[in-house]
């Protein structure tokens, strides 16, 4: 139980975090920041990015800082549900032969599941069923996993040849969709002298343990939000259903739930004890831009789902 | 939980005397401006504070309404999400709450109830005050007679639903002949009776009758034992009695005498 005298130290504790990381990730602020506000609000995130963006390196970091268990997956168009989730092996010991089930990599605390768009519709359902549930079931048992669970999904946007792109009812079930873009010139400068110099890349500390960021996940929901930002909340997401202007099919209510979620969290981590108007301004962007369909003319103009939510925030 | 009640209470009680200040002041500078147009048009001053009453108790009636935590929010924004945060959860009870409601007492704490006050407005009220206080003392001597209130119930007599309502109306008018010295009988009016009997108090040593000839032996007396002189003479004057001409005529006698007895 996180003491309250320690309730203060929550942003130092997190600001921490984001120092240690920055040693070995350069920039990339927002999505470290937004890939612990799902990790908090116990969800999970899918990543957008183009290759070369550091996604491995810097989930694994979190994981490091974190002292989380880290496994990756790489998704390609012959990669079976078993592949992900395990299966029964027949094994023998002291001459009878016996099915032990050998866990796949979902067993951990944090997956990266790089292009899962490329892995095949059966595989991402079955990632997806234990996303959601948190379990397994594989011949006819049920295997629970681990806490706290996390899976950073990850999109190319380019290549998208021989993909099986996730339908929207899929996507939705992420928290997030995180957005990763080129670092600027003076960070890539950076990356290049740390990467290429004789130094080793240090090994980023842990910072916090898996029972404190257990405490925290609890303490996220315990974050109180006043009426009027509620309000504020499920009135941005109706908008989404109303402006058939620009948004041809809007969010569904997981949406005002995973807003509302994330907002709690991330005021956690900037040190608040209650929700902000800019929190909800801020974690619209990642919340909404899955879940919602541009009409056509929105995309003749030109028109990405960010700037229909600026649209709607207006 | 109860220090945060106790908190959100203090600051209801700050909005409401806030209220109250700013409607007394505005009721006050309401009564002047009520009392200038009725010592202008002659109207009783109680109808001032009446007025002035009647706006004091409907603004304060109205503004009771806006007795409302959201009044000091506006008022402090740097602690407006807090507070309506820690307004709409007061009833909850966790870690995070506890810790939000004791950073809300002590950043309540050290904001003043000043806040709640907009110093122009107030100040400009303050000064207002004695400028209307001076100008209803100045306005007073002024009359305006087209709107007295004999004017006014004349008119309003005109009306037949106020017959028999006003008072008796009088039949007459008003003439002017320009006949008479002004500076004796006062205006250069006479009323004209009209045909109504009216009844007249008059001091009951006047001789009213006016059908009655002249009696002469009246003015006998008064001129007959007394030469005239050209230093002294005596007006006839009707409302004087018999006893009192033969007094005043002794003494212009004795008066004359001495006159002569000095040449």
């Amino acid at each position: 139980m996180v003491e309250i005298r320690n309730l203060d130290r929550v942003k130092d504790v997190f600001d921490k975090i984001s120092d240690e990381l920055s040693q070995v990730i350069v920039g990339q602020q927002e999505v470290v920041g937004q890939v612990l506000v799902a990790i908090l609000c116990n969800g999970n995130a899918l990543l957008e990015s183009l290759p070369g963006l550091a996604k491995t390196t810097m989930i694994k970091s979190i994981s490091q800082v974190l002292d989380l268990q880290f496994q990756r997956i790489q998704s390609t168009p012959d990669l079976m549900p078993s592949d992900v989730i395990g299966t029964y092996l027949i094994e023998e010991d002291k001459g009878k032969k016996k099915f032990v089930f050998q866990k796949g990599p979902i067993f951990s605390n944090i997956v990266l599941v790089d292009e899962i768009n490329r892995a095949t519709p059966k595989t991402q359902s079955a990632l997806l069923e234990a996303m959601q549930e948190k379990q397994v079931s594989v011949g006819g048992n049920t295997f629970k996993l681990d806490e706290p669970f996390f899976v950073l999904a990850t999109q190319n946007p380019i290549d998208q040849e021989g993909t099986y792109p996730m339908p929207e009812a899929q996507t939705d079930r992420f928290l997030l969709k995180i957005l990763v873009d080129y670092p600027q010139a003076n960070e890539e400068l950076e990356i290049v002298e740390k990467f290429t110099s004789e130094k080793d890349v240090p090994t980023p500390k842990v910072m916090l343990s898996k029972n404190s960021l257990l405490m925290l996940q609890k303490l996220t929901r315990q974050i109180p939000i006043s009426n009027d930002m509620k309000k504020r909340a499920v009135e941005l997401v109706l908008k989404t259903r109303n402006r058939k202007d620009i948004i041809e099919y809007g969010a569904s209510p997981r949406a005002s739930i995973a807003l509302i979620m994330t907002a709690k969290a991330r005021a956690l981590i900037e040190g608040r004890k209650f929700v902000s108007k800019e929190d909800i301004d801020y974690m619209a962007f990642p919340v909404l831009r899955h879940r919602i369909i541009l009409n056509f003319e929105a995309e003749r103009k030109g028109m990405t789902t960010d700037d229909a939510i600026k649209e709607l925030l207006k | 939980m109860t220090n945060i009640r106790g908190l959100f209470k203090e600051l209801k009680y700050e909005i409401f005397k806030n209220i109250l200040v700013v409607t007394f002041l505005r009721s006050v500078i309401a009564f002047f401006i009520f009392y200038m147009f009725a010592s202008l048009f002659d109207l009783w001053y109680v109808f001032s504070f009446l007025f002035a009453a009647a706006y004091f108790s409907v603004r304060l009636y109205k503004q009771m309404k806006r007795i409302r935590i959201k009044v000091f929010e506006e008022h402090n924004p740097e602690i407006k999400e807090m507070l309506s945060t820690a307004a709409d959860n007061q009833d909850k009870e966790n870690i995070v709450l506890t810790e939000l409601f004791k950073e809300v007492i002590e950043k309540v704490r050290k904001l003043s109830s000043g806040t709640l006050i907009v110093p122009k407005e107030i100040l400009i009220m303050i000064i207002l005050i004695p400028i209307l206080a001076v100008a209803s003392f100045e306005i007073s001597y002024f009359r305006i007679d087209a709107l007295s209130q004999d004017k006014i119930i004349d008119g309003l007599q005109q009306i037949k639903i106020f017959d028999g309502l006003l008072g008796e109306k009088i039949d007459g008018d008003i003439i002017d002949d320009g006949l008479l010295d002004e500076d004796i009988f006062g205006e250069k009016k006479i009323a004209q009776l009209g045909d109504q009997e009216i009844n007249i108090k008059m001091n009951l040593g006047f001789e009213t009758d006016l059908t009655r000839p002249k009696d002469e032996d009246t003015d006998q007396i008064q001129f007959k034992d007394y030469p005239e002189s050209d230093d002294v003479e005596l007006i006839y004057d009707t409302s004087v009695s018999r006893e009192n001409i033969e007094e005043d005529a002794k003494l212009a006698r004795a008066y004359n005498e001495k006159i002569r007895n000095l040449k």
